[in-house]
Order: structure tokens, then C-alpha cells, then sequence
């Protein structure tokens, strides 16, 4: 590794790691898996300056790395759901968990899996752009930047990201404001309701 | 692209709303990302470092993870054997101001690289909170390992994340064998323990860019050398070479007093997702067959079969790299293997490495219990093969016991008269 690399690396590392690992959190939801993201993201920078990449080519340091680890916790996410994946249906499984524990699932942090695991099951691509997009607040115009398509196309995208995300997660969960409640907590709950009548 | 239809498409969330919601306000806590950051920095810095040894130990990644597994443990019993090892008091008054800044400190973190011939170079960071808690974060060229270690209960959690498994150790029961200044556990704490006059002033030097004086101190063997800025004296740098570990070297630097440690960084719980090694380490009953087992252990991993030449933190460490070495001879990612057989192996390879490491570390426990003047320790296993029924290879002679305890080449053990031990002639041979 050259010195120069090295200290810039570093440099680097030290401005936006904190970022870097938020972005990976979010996606993957626990901070083992956003550490391993954080130094791919790192590690996979310096080869690539080692290889052919020069380290005054990026323009934007920030958006270039939060665009990198978002991409990359999405390919772990998507490596760890395929382990994970059997013959049933994402929503399927979702129920039966919903059904296991519905307390426990209607936790905050439980929505977030539950979307992370809906996600996971998205075209690479339209997972990726619903990430920037919702998870990084990137503007439309930025995501086609960085991701080489045309804003029109970011509005399709996540259209159908949208619409996918809806049909997987609706059958488990039931709109509530400000946040959601899964459809076996609110099933449970007009049951009480109707025995006490 | 406008803010119109920014916000608009991200009213069209409907259902997922609160969910996106619960995602972005699932941050990692505070202590979380200190310990991810100083792991990356170290990573990178340490990068150029470890690429050597990256090359010599390329092989297979599952495999190396085992072996990293058995390091991790015997770098546990580094920070113990050097951090056992109690300082002397001695004269002198400039050194006390430098000492201060050690035993005032709340908190306190810094880098330890250690370093001896022939042996890779590791570096750690280290964290330590009082009442003696500290977290040791190793980094080895094929993953990390993290120690945290607890003296108030002198209990210690490994963690290894690379296969998410974890240790208990708890020397509870092995403290009133124990000095009762032996308290102080690894490079870091020791510092509390410093004299507070050093034996040697050794003079102002340039380093990093900035004067720095330095200070010796010797004790029993053990050499600190103390670097602290010129103007403001400030620790800089300190170097430690240890009787117990002779040709290493430990240089810590890169420390800052008194930083926020959230108590979570010092937790004895395993993370939620971790499972136990399949060895566990019992430090409750330590006894001489550890010490049998460790040399068992080692004449049975060496190519000769022959004991290790000498009993001390770097022979010990030195074999544990060379088990690794020998280790990647297994070709796991051959063709012909079948998937089931693969596993097989490679968790036989896992089970092996625990196992190494588990003797190593119990056996250099016992080692230390019996290590001191009045036992009269001697080891000559140097050359001597596994089976050598008639070389004596150890003796001691055990508290309050009138005969030695001798172990043979063949490990066999028995009760020896003194005046029957090998003769100084013998001995001085021997050592």
C-alpha cells in the first residue's frame, strides 16, 4: 500500500466512517454486520486505488461512500436472506413469526426487520434506489446520478419498489399512525374487544 | 429534481411509512461505533503491517478462523503471564509525574503492538475503565478477537467475531493461589503499577516530529522504557520487554486519559447471536496434567515430535503461529471433497485449534503457579522427543512437598527424592 493512499485512506476513513456504518446499520440491523460493511467499504477502496481508481477522481466524497455502503449492506442483506430462505414465501414466513410472537413483533425495531427482510427480496437494483431514497433521503436527481439512470426512471422505480414492498408486507401488517401494527396483533386486539362485549 | 415531487413520492408510502420511520431511527449506540471506528483504523493502519504475514498465511479463510480462534486465546494468556507479573518499587522522583498521569486516569486507551522475531506482528487497541475493567481488541491479519476482562471478578469473555462464538474465563478460584499484588492485568493496568522513580534517565530524542525524554526502568527482568513529550510530558510512547516473554516486544502508544468508555464496551454478557466454543476453560482445577497436556499437545503438533525449547510466552506464541502455518497444509477447497466431508474436516480443523489453544493456555496457568523461586521450576525438553521415557524433562518441587515431581519424555510422572533430580551439572546443561 502506498503512504500516500494510506494517510488519505485514513483521512477518509476518520470524516465519514460514522456515516458509512449508519448507513450500513440501517440496512442490515445490528452492528456486527455494519462493522463488516464499513471496513468492505474501506478495504474494497484501497484496492481499488492499488488497482487503476486515482483518489482525486470522486467528486463527493459523502455521497460516493454512503452510495457505496448502502449498496454493499444490500448485498449482504440479500446474501444473509438467501441463507435464510426456504420454500415458503417471504410473507408467509412473516406471518408465521407474527403468529410465534405478536407482542414482541410489534416493537419498532421488529417493523424495521421486517422491512429490511422485504427489501432483501426486491430486484437489486430497486432495492438499491429504495434505500438512497428513503433511508438516506438522497434527492432523485443524486440517485441518478450515482446510479447511471434518468430521474424518470428513480420515479419508476420506486414505484414498483413501493408497490412490491406494499404486496409482501401488507398481509402482515395493518395501517396505524404514527407507525404500523402487523395484522395478527390488530386481530387479536378486535378480539378482546368483542369477548368483552 | 424538484422538492414537489420529492416529498410527494415519499408521501406515497402508505403502509410502509412507519416502517421506513422505525428504520431510520434504528441507530447503533455511541460505544457501538467507537468500537467499529478504532477496529477500521486499525485495520488500515495496520494494514501494511500484517500483509507479510497475510501472504504466508493465505490459505483457507474457514480454516485460518480456527486457527485465529487458538491465537486469541493465547493472547489472553499474554495479557494474564505479563500482567501477573508484579512491578518492584525503586527510587527516583522525575518518573512519578509520568506514573501519575497512568494511576489518575479514569479512563484510558491506547495501541499495543507487540513484536518478536519470527513472529507476526499484532497490534491491539486497548480500553481500560476502572475499577479494573478493560477491552482488548486484537487484530490479526485474518480477523479480529476481543478480550474483555474484569479483574473485580477476575472473570474474561473472548469474543471471536468471525465465527460469532464466544469464551468464559473466570480465575476466581485460581486468585489465593495467587500474590496478592498480582492483580493488575496486562500491558495497560501494569502502567498503574509503575515505580514511581525510574532506574535511567535516557535523554531527549526526536520522535514523530516532536522532543520527547525518556525514562528506563528495570525490574526482575522486565525493561519499560517511558517516552513523554519534552514540554508538556505527556506520555508519548512506552516499550516493554518482559522476562516471561524474552525477544518480545510491547509498544504502546497513541494514548488519551480520561475519554468517555461507555460501561457496555466492558459488558461480560456474550452479543445476542453468539454461541459458546465448544471448549469451555475450566481455570478452577488447574493441575499438572494441564502442564502434560500443553506438552503433549505441542510435541504432538511439531514435525520431530519434540518438546518446545523453552517454557516460556514466545516459545509458546511462536508455536501457536507455527500450528497455524502447518495448519493451512489442509487443502479444503479440493474437488474431489465432497460437501459433507468438507464440513466434517473443517470442523474437526475448528475443534483441533480450540484444543491447542485450551492446552497452551491452561498449561501456562499451571506454569505460573509453579514458576516460583521456592518451587525451584526447571525445564530441559529442549531436543528431547515424545516417548523418551528415561529424559527427564521438568521438575518441581511442589508447596510444602519434600520431593520433586519430575515428568519424563514419555509424559509419565512420578515422585523423585531431591538428591535423586538431575545434578547442577545436569541442570546447567540442561538450561
Amino acid at each position: 500500500m502506498r503512504q500516500g493512499h494510506a494517510e488519505r485512506l485514513a483521512e477518509l476513513a476518520d470524516r465519514y466512517g460514522r456515516m458509512v456504518f449508519a448507513t450500513a446499520y440501517r440496512v442490515l440491523g445490528n452492528a456486527e454486520d455494519a462493522e463488516d460493511a464499513l471496513q468492505k467499504v474501506f478495504l474494497k477502496l484501497l484496492s481499488k486505488w492499488n488497482g487503476r481508481l486515482k483518489p482525486d477522481a470522486v467528486r463527493d466524497w459523502g455521497a460516493f461512500l454512503r452510495v457505496s455502503a448502502s449498496r454493499c449492506a444490500l448485498d449482504m442483506l440479500r446474501r444473509k436472506a438467501r441463507r435464510k430462505r426456504t420454500t415458503d414465501t417471504l410473507s408467509e414466513r412473516v406471518g408465521l413469526a407474527a403468529e410465534e410472537n405478536p407482542r414482541h413483533l410489534a416493537t419498532r425495531r421488529e417493523e424495521a426487520r421486517l422491512l429490511r427482510e422485504a427489501l432483501s427480496a426486491l430486484p437489486k437494483r430497486d432495492a438499491r434506489i429504495f434505500a438512497l431514497r428513503y433511508f438516506e433521503d438522497f434527492p432523485y436527481a443524486e440517485i441518478a446520478e450515482q446510479m447511471n439512470v434518468s430521474v424518470s426512471q428513480v420515479g419508476v422505480i420506486l414505484h414498483r419498489a413501493r408497490k412490491r414492498l406494499r404486496d409482501i408486507l401488507e398481509p402482515v401488517v395493518v395501517p396505524a399512525s404514527p407507525g404500523t401494527r402487523l395484522a395478527s396483533d390488530a386481530g387479536q386486539e378486535s378480539g378482546k374487544e368483542n369477548s368483552n362485549v | 429534481m424538484s422538492k414537489h415531487r420529492d416529498e410527494k413520492n415519499t408521501g406515497d408510502l402508505g403502509v410502509l411509512a412507519g416502517m421506513v420511520e422505525a428504520v431510520r431511527a434504528d441507530a447503533p449506540a455511541e460505544s457501538v461505533w467507537w468500537d467499529a471506528r478504532r477496529n477500521l483504523m486499525g485495520r488500515l493502519e495496520g494494514s501494511r503491517e500484517v500483509s507479510v504475514v497475510t501472504r504466508i498465511l493465505r490459505g483457507s479463510r474457514s480454516r485460518r478462523i480456527g486457527w485465529a480462534a487458538a491465537l486469541g486465546i493465547v493472547v489472553v494468556v499474554v495479557a494474564l503471564l505479563i500482567g501477573l507479573n508484579p512491578w518492584a518499587r525503586g527510587p527516583g522522583q522525575a518518573f512519578a509525574a509520568v506514573v501519575e498521569q497512568f494511576r489518575s486516569a479514569r479512563t484510558m486507551t491506547c495501541t499495543v503492538i507487540t513484536q518478536g522475531e519470527g513472529l507476526p506482528t499484532v497490534r491491539a487497541e486497548v480500553a481500560y475503565k476502572e475499577p479494573g475493567h478493560m477491552r482488548q481488541t486484537t487484530i490479526f491479519p485474518f480477523g479480529r478477537n476481543i478480550s474483555v476482562f474484569d479483574t473485580t471478578q477476575m472473570r474474561t469473555l473472548v469474543l471471536i467475531p468471525a465465527t460469532r462464538q464466544f469464551m468464559e474465563m473466570d480465575y476466581s478460584e485460581l486468585l489465593p493461589d495467587l500474590p496478592a499484588n498480582r492483580t493488575a492485568i496486562s500491558d495497560i493496568e501494569k502502567l498503574r503499577t509503575l515505580p514511581d522513580r525510574a532506574n535511567e534517565l535516557l535523554g531527549e530524542r526526536e520522535m514523530d516530529g516532536r522532543k520527547v525524554l525518556g525514562f528506563l526502568v528495570t525490574e526482575g527482568g522486565t525493561r519499560v522504557t517511558a517516552w513523554v513529550d519534552a514540554e508538556t510530558w505527556d506520555v508519548v510512547r512506552v516499550e516493554s520487554e518482559w522476562a516471561l516473554a524474552p525477544g518480545m516486544r510491547v509498544v504502546m502508544t497513541d494514548f488519551q486519559f480520561n475519554v468517555d468508555l461507555d460501561d457496555s464496551l466492558f459488558s461480560l454478557t456474550p452479543p445476542e447471536g453468539y454461541t459458546r466454543l465448544e471448549y469451555q476453560m475450566d481455570l478452577s482445577t488447574l493441575n499438572e496434567q494441564d502442564l502434560i497436556r500443553l506438552l503433549r499437545s505441542w510435541a504432538e503438533h511439531d514435525k520431530d515430535r519434540l518438546f518446545p525449547p523453552a517454557l516460556d510466552y514466545t516459545s509458546l506464541a511462536k508455536g501457536a503461529v507455527k500450528m497455524g502455518f502447518s495448519a493451512k497444509k489442509t487443502d479444503f477447497s479440493a474437488k474431489e471433497m465432497g460437501f459433507l466431508a468438507k464440513v466434517k474436516e473443517y470442523r474437526a480443523a475448528m475443534k483441533e485449534a480450540e484444543q491447542f489453544g485450551a492446552h497452551m493456555t491452561r498449561g501456562m496457568m499451571f506454569l505460573m503457579l509453579i514458576m516460583k523461586p521456592e518451587n525451584d521450576w526447571h525445564y530441559a525438553g529442549e531436543g528431547v522427543q515424545l516417548g523418551e521415557a528415561l529424559i527427564p524433562i521438568c521438575w518441581w518441587r511442589p508447596d510444602g512437598s519434600d520431593t520433586y515431581r519430575v515428568i519424563y519424555g514419555d509424559l509419565s510422572i512420578e515422585d523423585v527424592a531431591p538428591e535423586d533430580v538431575p545434578s547442577a551439572q545436569e541442570r546447567q546443561d540442561a538450561e
